[in-house]
């Protein structure tokens, strides 16, 4: 049994590897290939979405024939992504052929905050101190114990 | 009482191996060296405790996966068939080492060992080791927990309905072993994603863990850090992981199972010894493989190895069993000065450790539970239920994206040697979530792909897969399991789509792939939990709807809207009260498929004035609300729709201590681009009461959550986004016939625009795009319906631009008029500048017409740029040009896009669906705490 090559959709698809690189893979389906008529080059962009809705292009990638995901590796904690494929038109204009699905990289450090209570009798406050930057704990699981053998 | 609190967690899982196709299959080894080195010596020692009267506590999850197994008959059999000829080994091993003093008191220990598991497997447990564990957790000293149908890994699945089906299939599964529902959960490699709790809330789960940094970068830093459960927001505990405790037992260097003392793993008679005598013991005869016949100890770094000494191994266990518990009490009298509370200290383990990679731990573990319950008195075991039962007070805390593999994030499972696998996986997951909305109520033969196609969906996602493919080892393995799974998918799925079903072919795989037998595929359904054994939040609902018209009485699109999620919500099986207006040849109360329609008299609504119109309808619904009390019952929570009815809500919220839902369809600011008059004042005041007192807020889009948060200064929180629904049969009336993608080909490159004809509809951008579509395609035409003040203006402007030959205005058309617009379009065009949802584009995607839309406020939201549509960005003439001129010239690319777009229709935009999702909102608003009473602070000024 084999696994087919493609479904033969259009689709972009972002995911969170870790804080700092989103993985992204991708089809184009066979009528969208036929409408570019290898007329054009192919750019990968990533943007990152500002919480006020506005987004700028972060990266752009221009893309190898043939590829069909891609690593971005310089991505910043607690933001939002998205990325289109796409090409330029002769006046320099982009446009995309597809678009992603939003994905948000995990916050890294520790956030001081008024801590509230559940369930408590006599509701309290309390705050936490400012921890500043906090390191992720080394990760010991089966993974690295069975990467021994 | 104790200074702090130990909770010691067993994870046991392994993947489901079990091939009844071929007669041996290395990998089910996997599961029989486990049961010989890891449960049977668990349980042993465990029972042995419990027999000794300790009163220890301690927590296992048992994986769905290894429940299963465990429960096989098949496997059963075969896991017995390998114990015996291990026993036969352990014989001939002590044939051949007689006389050896180092060797042969080995040999002869495995043999005894390997006659105990026996008898304990047959005389004491009699083949049923779930019913031995369900007997620990009779005792009150285990608590068991379950975990993912197959250990999916949560992070990395796309769609809510996958990880509930995880959650769900595996809570049932472990509920009909046991006969009682698990209170914690087990995030498969503590894989938390946002949103995880909400699923597992809905399976009654009280409690999870996650990786240290989940907690300490949670939202805010909890006070306590890890040494106390905090509580999300919907109130289930997360238990964070010690990291020290964490590290004294797994660390490769410093920790426990790497002592010098201990037995060495990697120095096995499976690979030492001559092939010939191996070969009755080995697969296949043939392939070298562990035996557990291990005689060396670690002895250090070298591979320079020391004859095993289990005397002094043991000896080792209880220094180290001693040792833990010292750092426990250290870090227990230190953390809990201050806290207020003794600390807890959470242990999570692989089961799978002890035993197998650490041949001495469960001896560590009987040593630690006799020392902690005997040997002092500042630490006592605990299990996470009885702590929480203890302190229920707990911090409320947005625990943060983590795992606990390499680097605390999704390395392990996502990387160059796995990533491949994703573009299936997803794609599975969208088409059976597709599936199990398009078939909501299957039977026969069709139940069973579907069921079956949901099983290989579960089998592909296990995480040790790609944790395997990563690792390196067992490689061709995991991918043939993967392929095989999603093979088997996607055929049953192509067999669903095309027909018929291969029954013969359904019944092999169904007999190959036999795990969870009660399965059922409406678990992927966006608003379904079927077949549940645990309850709660499956009990219907009594709910008052609020709203100022209903059917046939319709002013605007509101009563269609509560008429429409009225009776999805009946169909629920939710009893639903409308209280509503009058309306001519209608009584004030009838039953209208399902739901109860309340109406007020006409004599009650008799002002002209319509502040005290508004005034008089709220007074009436109050008082109506009261008789429907009395005569059905006090419901569960008041829904009001729009300000019109928010009075009336306030008013019951506060008299009956009802929970009060609002939706706001359209804000009067929204409407009129701003508040300019006292009227609209007096509106836009109104809005904000009822915004601010209701306990949740609906609204049809992300746009306009946005406004509303702005305009009524509320949290984004409090306020859920739930789009319109679509009926796709009110779209074929006045059709020639049903929508079809493929007559995309035959038709007249028509463009239609559906709506008012005021600028904000952006039917000028369109026609600025004109030129620049007829140069590529010279017989284009736009057909322009809707009227409106605007329309002068356009038709003006068409005679400017010269295009009279090519752009139609059509005036005003109703429903039947909008349907075969729509039958003859080859494209329609939406290019608003301004649009809280937008409806008509909704009603071009399930009429199979390809859209381009302005990417504008709610609109934006409905359409996913390239796969079901286009999104242009607003107000820009050329980039319309360039979409609407692709869609025309390629109606390949159309008709794929028409495809999706109408199954999105059918699935997401359907009320069946968003009454669901309604429900789910009604049960938030029911969990939250009881309304403040203090007074609401002043409008903001600056929305003025």
């Amino acid at each position: 049994m084999e696994l087919p090559p493609c479904y033969n959709e259009n689709r972009l698809v972002l995911m969170v590897q870790e804080p700092a690189v989103i993985f992204s893979y991708w089809e184009l389906s066979r009528e969208q290939w036929e409408s570019l008529r290898g007329e054009h080059f192919l750019f990968l962009r990533l943007y990152i979405s500002a919480s006020s809705g506005e987004s700028a292009s972060w990266r752009e990638i221009s893309l190898p024939p043939f590829t069909d995901n891609w690593y971005f590796r310089d991505v910043l904690p607690e933001q939002s992504y998205y990325a289109e494929i796409g090409y330029y038109g002769p006046e320099g204009e982009f446009y995309p052929l597809v678009r992603s699905n939003r994905v948000t990289t995990p916050r890294t450090r520790k956030v001081a905050g008024v801590a509230r209570f559940l369930k408590a009798d006599s509701p309290f406050q309390l705050t936490t101190g400012e921890d500043g930057e906090g390191v992720p704990e080394e990760g010991y699981s089966s993974a690295d114990l069975w990467s021994r053998s | 009482m104790p200074a702090g609190y130990l909770a010691l967690v067993l994870h046991a899982h392994l993947p489901f191996v079990r091939h009844p196709e071929v007669p041996e299959r290395l990998e089910e080894r996997w599961f029989f060296e486990a049961v010989t080195e890891c449960y049977i010596p668990l349980l042993e020692v465990l029972h042995g405790l419990d027999r000794d009267g300790v009163p220890f506590n301690l927590t296992i999850s048992l994986s769905p996966p290894l429940l299963a197994m465990l429960a096989d008959p098949l496997l059963q059999k075969r896991y017995l068939d390998h114990l015996e000829a291990m026993i036969r080994l352990g014989e001939a091993e002590c044939r051949r080492t007689a006389g050896d003093r180092n060797f042969y008191p080995l040999a002869a220990m495995y043999l005894e060992k390997l006659n105990g598991v026996r008898r304990a497997y047959v005389d004491k447990y009699r083949g049923d080791l779930v019913a031995a564990f369900r007997k620990l957790w009779m005792t009150g000293k285990v608590e068991l927990i379950t975990t993912c149908a197959t250990h999916g890994y949560l992070p990395l699945m796309q769609t809510r309905e996958a990880r509930k089906a995880q959650i769900g299939v595996g809570v049932d599964f472990f509920t009909r072993l046991f006969g009682r529902p698990p209170r914690g959960f087990w995030l498969p490699e503590c894989g938390y994603a946002p949103g995880v709790e909400e699923l597992l809330k809905e399976f009654g789960i009280r409690y999870f863990f996650v990786e240290t940094h989940g907690l300490l970068n949670g939202n805010p830093l909890p006070l306590y850090g890890v040494f106390a459960p905090a509580s999300c927001n919907n109130g289930v505990a997360v238990f964070g992981r010690d990291p020290e405790s964490s590290r004294q037992v797994w660390d490769r260097h410093a920790g426990y199972p790497g002592d010098y003392y201990y037995r060495e793993f990697y120095r096995d008679i499976g690979f030492d010894l001559d092939l010939e005598y191996l070969r009755p013991y080995l697969p296949g005869g043939v392939i070298r493989v562990d035996t557990g016949f291990k005689y060396y100890r670690i002895t250090g770094p070298g591979s320079c190895k020391e004859p095993y000494l289990p005397d002094r191994a043991r000896e080792r266990a209880a220094e180290h069993a001693a040792h833990f518990l010292s750092r426990r009490q250290q870090q227990i009298l230190r953390q809990g000065a201050g806290m207020g509370r003794p600390p807890l200290v959470v242990a999570p383990y692989d089961a799978e450790l002890f035993g197998h990679w650490w041949y001495e731990g469960p001896q560590w573990i009987d040593f630690l539970c006799r020392k902690i319950c005997f040997d002092q008195d500042i630490i006592e075991m605990i299990t996470p239920s009885r702590y929480l039962s203890l302190y229920p007070d707990m911090q409320v805390v947005e625990p943060s994206l983590s795992s606990w593999g390499e680097g605390g994030y999704s390395r392990v499972w996502l990387n160059q040697d796995n990533d491949w696998i994703y573009r299936h996986l997803h794609r599975a997951e969208a088409v059976m979530v597709d599936l199990a909305a398009l078939y909501p109520e299957a039977g026969g033969v069709l139940k069973r792909a579907l069921n079956q196609a949901a099983r290989e969906l579960l089998l592909a996602q296990s995480s040790d897969w790609p944790f395997i493919l990563k690792m390196g080892t067992a490689v061709e393995y995991a991918r043939e399991r993967l392929v095989e799974h999603i093979g088997r998918f996607n055929f049953l799925v192509q067999q669903l789509e095309k027909g018929p079903i291969d029954e013969e072919t359904l019944r092999e795989i169904e007999y190959r792939d036999n795990i969870f037998p009660h399965l059922d595929y409406r678990i992927f359904n966006r608003h379904r939990f079927p077949g549940r054994v645990t309850g709660g939040s499956d009990a219907s609902l009594r709910i008052l709807m609020l709203s100022w018209e209903y059917p046939p009485a319709t002013v605007g699109g509101l009563a269609r809207h509560v008429c429409d999620l009225s009776r999805a919500l009946a169909r629920l099986g939710d009893e639903v009260h409308v209280i509503t207006g009058p309306v001519a040849g209608e009584g004030t109360y009838s039953l209208q498929q399902g739901v109860h329609v309340h109406r007020l008299l006409p004599g009650q609504l008799n002002a002209g004035d319509f502040l005290r119109w508004v005034e008089q309808f709220n007074e009436g619904a109050v008082e109506l609300t009261g008789s429907v009390i009395e005569r059905w019952g006090k419901p569960h929570l008041v829904h009001a729709h729009d300000w019109m009815v928010g009075a009336a809500g306030e008013r019951l919220q506060v008299e009956y201590h009802l929970p009060l839902v609002a939706t706001i369809h359209a804000t009067e600011y929204g409407r009129n681009r701003g508040i300019h008059t006292a009227l609209q004042r007096r509106i836009h005041e109104q809005e904000y009461r009822l915004v601010q007192e209701a306990g949740l807020v609906i609204c049809c889009s992300e746009y306009m959550a946005e406004e509303i948060s702005r305009l009524f200064a509320v949290g984004r929180e409090k306020i859920r986004v739930l789009p319109n629904g679509v009926d796709p049969a009110s779209l074929l009336a006045g059709r020639e016939k049903e929508p079809d993608c493929r007559d995309l080909y035959h038709r007249e490159p028509n463009i239609v625009f559906l709506g008012r004809l005021v600028p904000e509809k952006g039917v000028q951008v369109l026609l600025e795009a004109m030129p620049a579509i007829l140069r590529q395609v010279s017989n284009a035409r736009l057909l322009v319906a809707g009227r409106g003040p605007y329309g002068d203006y356009l038709q003006a402007r068409v005679r400017e631009l010269g295009l009279q030959d090519h752009v139609r205005f059509v005036g005003f058309v109703d429903d039947l008029g909008r349907n075969r617009l729509l039958e003859m379009a080859r494209v329609a065009v939406f290019p608003s500048l301004y649009e809280p949802f937008g409806i008509v584009a909704l009603e071009a995607m399930a009429a199979m017409v390809p859209v381009v839309i302005a990417d504008t406020g709610g609109l934006a939201e409905i359409v996913e740029h390239g796969v079901d549509g286009y999104r242009v960005p607003a107000g820009r003439p050329d980039m319309l040009a360039h979409y609407i001129t692709r869609v025309l010239l390629y109606p390949g690319l159309a008709v794929e896009m028409c495809r999706r777009a109408r199954r999105k229709v059918l699935t997401l935009y359907d009320w069946q669906y968003i009454a669901g999702e309604t429900r789910r909102v009604y049960r938030q608003a029911l969990d939250s705490p009881e309304p403040s009473t203090e007074p609401l602070p002043s409008l903001p000024a600056r929305t003025i």
